[in-house]
């Protein structure tokens, strides 16, 4: 039942953003027009990303490699699911189209990230420190997603970091 | 190519990228990739930048 829990609240979390973004129409007020070009492009990257990652898990798990059988294959598929979003995120960050005109401020991204992730990942080296990573034989699939969800927050932070630095150097350049 | 006819009459204007931006409505980063060639602006756009600038498009964006 636990195994559930994790992927049950991302799921419900991806729906909440998917009927936040979908109700916001007007999204020209948020991007101006080079960012809505830019998410556009990240949206596409990320789409065929998750389309290639999906064939690749389909092909993973049915090849009988022995490495993939001890990989449940729903596992893959968040790993999939997660890479994509990375990927669309970092090509967000690095063209500066993830915060709108008047959108969220970089720093409580940053925190935001931080402040999931960290607990998130800490905790799934202390259960496969604590208890291993293996469950009947496979990868537990809630320590996967714990470990999944913390590396890409916290890559996602590191980013948006690194990001946030960049620009500071470039506007004072600038200025 | 780098745009600096605007570059020269947001200086001319004392402004700087943000303060441009904010005007035109868009990020300091938009303001930034014209100037330096990196994006090719809609009309809608250029003719903010123009207003703003006290220009006209030609002034600015022809070659």
């Amino acid at each position: 039942m636990e195994s559930f829990l994790l992927p049950a609240i991302i799921l419900a979390a991806m729906i909440i953003a998917i009927i936040m973004i979908s109700r916001n129409t007007d999204s020209a007020e948020n991007y101006d027009e080079r960012q809505e070009l830019v998410r556009l492009k990240g949206y596409r990257t990320a789409f065929f990303t998750l389309i290639f990652l999906v064939m690749a898990v389909i092909f993973l798990s049915s090849s009988g490699l022995s490495l993939f059988s001890h990989i449940p294959a729903s596992l893959m598929l968040w790993a999939a699911l997660f890479a994509s979003m990375t990927v669309f995120d970092l090509i967000c960050i690095r063209n500066d189209a993830f915060s709108g005109v008047h959108g969220r401020s970089i720093k409580g991204s940053i925190a935001f990230c931080f402040l999931l992730g960290i607990p998130d990942l800490v905790t799934a080296i202390l259960n496969i420190l604590g208890h291993g990573a293996m469950e009947e034989g496979m990868v537990s699939e809630s320590v996967g997603i714990d470990l999944l969800f913390g590396i890409t927050l916290v890559f996602n932070g590191l980013c948006l970091l690194i990001h946030l630095l960049h620009q500071r150097k470039e506007a004072s350049e600038e200025e | 190519m780098k745009n600096l006819r605007m570059k020269a009459a947001r200086a001319a204007k004392d402004l700087s990228q943000e303060d441009l931006a904010q005007i035109c409505h868009v990020t300091r980063q938009t303001i930034n990739a014209i100037e330096k060639g990196d994006y090719n602006p809609t009309l809608k756009l250029c003719i903010a930048i123009a207003k703003a600038l006290d220009k006209t498009l030609d002034e600015l964006f022809w070659e």
